[in-house]
């Protein structure tokens, strides 16, 4: 196997059951993401992309097929054992940020880090580390109410990246920001990228698309396209 | 080679057992049971760690940091009253296994088990 | 071939850090590792290899997959920290969100507090209580083997027993019965006594007060060491060797010595008890509240002025009471040979000491015995109200959660289990049933002194210096909390994460609305049982204070007597000169507890019955109580009237009458003739008989509890004693009667203390225990109304303010404000309807077994259930409205905006 290869994905279906309905979200992706590459998805609504998304990010439990994450096969992994995988090897992105309201800037981004059971000292170490490169540290002390979208959503970005993931998938990170943050944020994700994360994104946006190294368009659960945005340009 | 189930199965107790002669650190462990075995069984840090560590916070064995004549440090290891408890437990139930393939497969002729008839349908 | 020599060291460091990025394995073990790994590199380095060769072999024997060491490692740190799992990193966390949340929807956190600090003091009232009312003798040492004897005589339990010669028996006499009893097998120890209720004067030779409660014993060495009293000071041989001598209580000390007695003032004085003088011998604490005796002086004496004595024994080891009884009755001819001949004597009975408080109803107890009833209806009630208040704080918590499932959906994200997630939203749940500890206290202390006044008990008013109080209290605040959060954290930790970021799940109408229903339902239920049970209750209790109980009870005044027949007609003559005064007689008094009954059989047949009553009236009390009678003419010309008549009650006329095949008329005349297993050892006359003179209706004599007995009714005109003088009077008057009553008592009896009652109050002191049901009924049905609207109007309000975009667009759509509050009851109505079928039938069954134990009861009447439902939809629909309409009129207010 080539070590370069982060996931491999061959042949994945994932059933969506109405009453009296199956429909495939996933029909049969094939899916190859090296390590360092940055894969934006796209495609219109209720293609599938946020589906793959969670099928990537092991917060959905697939049908059928073949899923391999670095060593790990996580096809017929519980839930549980998909979890064990899933804390601090992924970062998550979303578009409504998912901040928790109740905490501050400083804890919001601290969560993860305690679930992964690491000390206090290096906890509070490498927060800081994470909202100094995204220049939120002035305000690790505010809570989410009191910071705009944009800022929000630097938050979230240093939440995903403070457990040091393998890959950061993000899910529309522009979706609720004005186009300057939008550029920001999609500025510090191809700075992540520049320093080495593997990441895949969903977007609506072709200008946010074209950040990516590549781009997989999506079409009623199949892959129609795969192309390399460098070719392209 | 021993069987997964029973690498499994004795690691603690050898270990166990190696800590009863006194304090040792984990490369000199598995060293010790190749020797023992005749090369019959290779542990690797891998496996024996994880082990140490299990067994460090069942409060079996205890651990400290020695400096070594080289200037070195290295891990030592210790076994508990709760280990040599355990140890004994364990023994007696390895010593009746024991026992039972030996009669069983040691001393044919002494050995009396009951004949089964087993009925003609 | 590398031109760079290779550095071992570099290359074991740069090994040790790239460990370091698997989580599982923390700086120290990498470095443990490393040491394993220069360790193999230098046994390689021994056998000849070469150095980089000799690193890539250790390197790759050391760990062959990183990946999967980081793997057991992790299961390693997480199976140790056990069952607490994660919390210990994430206890401060959850801690903190708590906290704000606490504060960000502060109005509803409010109500949940106010109901669980209601829920949990109703509880730990209910536990206080019932510890109390079960911890009777408990301080007697070795309680568990100590027996109260007593007798059965005419199918009739005695909480004590006679002596052979009842009154007239001698202080030798009194030993041998109890020295008999000592012998019996399996007896270890015995002592008798008897306390005295009367008032006596003691004098101290500077005081003169009178005291009650005077325990007299001829076993006071056994009666020390049964019960194990506490001594202050003083002598107890001094007591034990010499009769004349007494013992006070503390607070009986203080009382004629001050609170500054000591020692030196008490012991050894000489004071005189009615006419006889006694030496002090020494001071006891006071007897606690929470035991089935009760008594101010223990006065030592060869012989009890009583028919009888309060006996109790120590049972032997390995023995217990039925074996003792089977003994005591084999030994009853050495006990009292008199009574061994007695067909009336139906054995001894035996009463385990910690049984008498609430198990034993016997014939002349000490004290009322507790009431069991209480106990139930307290931790019946007080579990009801608790479960009012968990099943709000499950209803509001997973109406106010709903807002938190993207925080969940992140934590789950970030690994949380469901039993971690679960586990954070028992801690809020736990932390808001502590945060309640001030305000419970509070209330406990205002409250406990209250109830014990109310329920007549002493729960210490100290509860909170007492370590038990506290375990008490931790484990219930525990227990509340993990009840109320255990579904909110299941429900809100059992779904998938997609789920969780999918938009509002107060609107998906999923489970959230069954369980939600469910509980308002359960509510509704528990709320229909409880105000119908509250109007059964009041209904009995108005019933029995309203049923004709066969005489007139109110304006009548007892007054103690006790003289012989000059003074009583003096004192009578003094009365009937007050205007306003209607009437004076003697005779037994009405509305007191059962007595003994009597055996008795008509003249020339042969059975014997023995449930007889006999009353004492003369024509006076008999005419002044309006009692029906067939001899109206005598009590109207009391002169015309024969010296003495009995008359027979209607039930006694009907059992003859049917039992006899007489006709009810023809039974004037007959004799019948009363203890005819006693025979004049002199004149050979069988028992005692008497001619049947005229009928009286039924009359309760007792509480409506008892069923009536036939009664013999002895009619007098005159006769050597009178105990008691009642005194009709007009209630024009009522304001002075006492004044005047006392005035003319002091006339005859100057030197004597005037002791009275109204008839009234002895008719409603039988029923107590009842009125006092009544009220705490009435009591927790507010308090559990309360807790349960409280629930229903925070959710109300929550529901409302989540549905304030549905209503605008109906108001928009052109919807009146009553259409959109009736639509919001209406979603009630159901549950309502189906929470009244199942309340009904419940509390049914409960009501008619209290009612049960009345003798005279109301019926249960289904309209009170309906009328239960009535007053729940009502106060229910008026809580609902009312905050409907705030959301509706005004933009939400402050309180209620804290979800969008």
């Amino acid at each position: 196997m080539n070590k370069d290869v982060l996931i491999r994905m061959e042949d994945v279906y994932k059933y969506h059951y109405t009453e009296s309905m199956q429909t495939a979200a996933l029909n049969g992706i094939d899916l190859e993401i090296k390590h360092g590459e940055f894969v934006s998805i796209m495609g219109p609504s209720g293609s599938g992309k946020s589906t793959l998304l969670n099928v990537i990010g092991m917060i959905d439990k697939m049908d059928d097929g073949l899923y391999q994450f670095e060593d790990y096969q996580i096809n017929g992994l519980s839930q549980k054992d998909r979890a064990s995988i899933r804390k601090g090897n992924m970062g998550f992105i979303f578009q409504s940020f998912n901040l928790i309201d109740e905490l501050t800037t400083f804890e919001n981004v601290e969560l993860p880090l305690l679930y992964l059971k690491i000390s206090k000292a290096e906890r509070k170490e490498r927060v800081e580390k994470a909202l100094e490169s995204l220049e939120m540290m002035h305000r690790k002390d505010h809570y989410p109410q009191q910071l705009s979208g944009g800022q929000q959503q630097r938050v979230a970005i240093a939440r995903a990246i403070v457990v040091r993931p393998k890959l950061i998938l993000a899910d529309e990170p522009t979706g609720n920001l004005d186009s300057k943050n939008s550029e920001a944020v999609m500025n510090i994700i191809k700075e992540l990228h520049a320093a080495g994360s593997s990441i895949v994104m969903v977007t609506h946006s072709h200008k946010d698309a074209a950040y990516a190294e590549r781009t997989i368009q999506l079409f009623d659960g199949n892959i129609l396209e795969n192309e390399s945005n460098l070719k392209a340009i | 080679m021993a069987t997964k189930a029973l690498i499994a199965a004795s690691t603690k107790p050898m270990v166990l057992s190696i800590l009863s002669y006194g304090e040792n650190y984990g490369y000199n462990i598995i060293q010790e049971v190749e020797r023992m075995s005749g090369g019959e069984l290779q542990w690797t840090d891998a496996m024996l760690y994880p082990v140490l560590k299990r067994m460090e916070k069942e409060k079996l064995i205890s651990s400290r940091w020695v400096k070594t004549e080289s200037g070195r440090k290295r891990k030592y290891y210790k076994i508990t009253d709760t280990g040599r408890a355990k140890l004994t437990e364990e023994k007696t139930q390895w010593l009746n296994v024991n026992t039972i393939f030996e009669s069983l497969w040691g001393n044919q002729d002494r050995l009396s088990l009951t004949e089964i008839q087993i009925p003609i349908q | 071939m590398s031109t760079q020599p290779f550095n071992v060291d570099k290359a074991i460091s740069d090994w040790q850090k790239a460990l370091l990025k698997y989580h599982s394995i923390d700086p120290e073990f990498a470095e443990e590792l490393a040491s394993g790994l220069r360790d193999r590199y230098d046994a390689l380095l021994k056998d000849g290899i070469a150095a980089e060769d000799a690193f890539a072999r250790a390197r790759k024997k050391t760990i062959a997959d990183p990946n999967q060491l980081a793997r057991e490692m992790s299961d390693v740190k997480s199976r140790s920290t056990g069952f607490l799992g994660d919390l210990a990193f994430l206890l401060p966390n959850y801690l903190k969100i708590g906290w704000r949340n606490l504060g960000r929807k502060s109005f509803y956190n409010l109500i949940n507090l106010t109901s669980l600090t209601i829920g949990i003091v109703c509880a730990v009232l209910a536990i206080l209580y019932i510890d109390y009312e079960t911890s009777f003798d408990d301080f007697v040492p070795e309680s568990e083997r100590i027996y109260r004897v007593g007798q059965n005589l005419r199918s009739q339990e005695y909480s004590m027993i006679g002596f052979e010669d009842y009154n007239s028996s001698t202080a030798e006499k009194q030993q041998i019965h109890i020295d008999a009893i000592r012998k019996a097998t399996g007896v270890e120890a015995a002592c008798q006594f008897f306390i005295f209720d009367n008032p006596q004067y003691i004098n101290t030779g500077e005081d003169r007060l009178e005291t009650t409660k005077i325990l007299q014993t001829n076993t006071p060495n056994s009666f020390l060491e049964l019960f194990g009293w506490e001594w202050i000071v003083g002598s107890k041989e001094q007591f034990t060797n010499d009769p004349r001598t007494v013992l006070f209580t503390e607070s009986e000390a203080e009382r004629f010595y001050g609170m500054d007695w000591n020692a030196d003032k008490v012991i050894g004085q000489s004071i005189v008890i009615d006419t006889t003088a006694f030496t002090i011998a020494g001071v006891l604490k006071d007897v606690p509240s929470n035991s089935h005796l009760d008594f101010n002086v223990v006065i030592h004496q060869r012989r009890i002025d009583y028919w009888g004595a309060r006996t109790y024994v120590k049972a032997a080891n390995g023995t217990d009471g039925t074996a003792i009884k089977r003994n005591l009755d084999l030994k009853i001819g050495e006990i009292n040979p008199r009574l061994s001949r007695s067909e009336l004597f139906g054995g001894f009975t035996l009463d385990r000491l910690q049984d008498i408080h609430l198990n034993s109803d016997k014939l002349y107890e000490i004290k009322p015995p507790g009431d069991k009833q209480y106990l139930y209806i307290f931790s019946i009630i007080s579990s009801i109200i608790l479960l009012l208040t968990i099943s709000n704080y499950t209803n509001l918590s997973i109406a106010m959660n709903a807002s938190r499932m993207r925080e969940i959906g992140m934590r789950k994200i970030f690994g949380a289990s469901q039993v971690s997630v679960s586990k954070q939203f028992l801690i809020e749940a736990l932390l808001i049933a502590l945060l309640s500890t001030p305000l419970i206290i509070v209330l406990l202390i205002f409250i406990i002194p209250r109830l014990n006044a109310f329920m007549g008990v002493a729960i210490a008013t100290d509860f909170w210096a007492q370590g038990s109080f506290w375990l008490l209290l931790i484990s219930l605040l525990i227990l509340v909390g993990l009840l109320s959060g255990l579904y909110p954290s299941i429900f809100l930790s059992n779904r998938k994460i997609t789920s969780l970021f999918k938009g509002n799940m107060v609107k998906d109408r999923s489970s959230s609305f069954t369980v939600r229903k469910a509980i308002i339902t359960f509510q509704f239920g528990l709320l229909i049982g409880l105000c119908s049970l509250t109007l059964f209750v009041n209904n009995q209790l108005e019933f029995i204070s309203d049923k004709d109980l066969g005489y007139q009870k109110e304006n009548i005044l007892y007054v103690d007597i006790n003289s012989n027949w000059e003074t009583f007609t003096a004192f009578r003559n003094e009365l009937n000169s007050i205007s306003g005064i209607t009437g004076v007689g003697t005779g037994s008094d009405m509305g007191t507890t059962p007595y003994n009954q009597t055996t008795y059989r008509l003249k020339d047949t042969d059975q014997v019955f023995d449930d007889a009553y006999n009353v004492y009236f003369d024509y006076a009390s008999l005419k002044l109580l309006g009692i029906e009678t067939s001899i109206l003419d005598y009590l109207d010309n009391p002169l015309n009237a024969p010296s003495n008549i009995v008359l027979i009650n209607e039930t006694a006329a009907q059992k003859l009458s049917t039992q006899f095949n007489i006709p009810k008329e023809d039974l004037i005349g007959r004799t019948i003739i009363e203890e005819p297993e006693y025979t004049d050892e002199e004149t050979g006359e069988v028992g005692f008989p008497f001619q049947i003179g005229g009928f009286t209706s039924d009359i309760n004599v007792f509480s409506l509890k008892e069923k009536i007995t036939p009664m013999f009714v002895r009619v007098y005109r005159q006769s050597d004693y009178a105990y008691l003088a009642s005194i009709s009077y007009d209630e024009s008057i009522s304001e002075t009667v006492l004044q005047s009553v006392e005035a003319a008592f002091k006339k005859v009896k100057p030197n004597d203390t005037f002791m009275y009652e109204f008839l009234t109050q002895n008719v409603n002191a039988l029923y107590e225990q009842e009125q006092k049901i009544g009220r705490l009924c009435v009591y927790f049905s507010v308090i559990a109304f309360l807790v349960a609207i409280l629930g229903l109007i925070a959710l109300t309000a929550y529901l409302t303010t989540l549905k304030r975009k549905e209503i605008g667009m109906r108001k928009i759509l052109g919807a009146s404000t009553l259409g959109i509050v009736k639509l919001f009851n209406k979603e009630y109505l159901p549950l309502l309807v189906f929470a009244f079928f199942v309340a009904a039938p419940v509390t049914y069954l409960g009501v008619s077994r209290w009612l049960s134990t009345f003798a005279y009861r109301i019926d249960i009447n289904l309209m009170v259930f309906l009328l239960a439902t009535v007053l729940t939809l009502a106060i229910s629909s008026a809580a609902v409205s009312l905050v409907t309409l705030r959301v509706i009129r005004s933009e939400p207010v402050e309180a209620l905006r804290e979800e969008q």
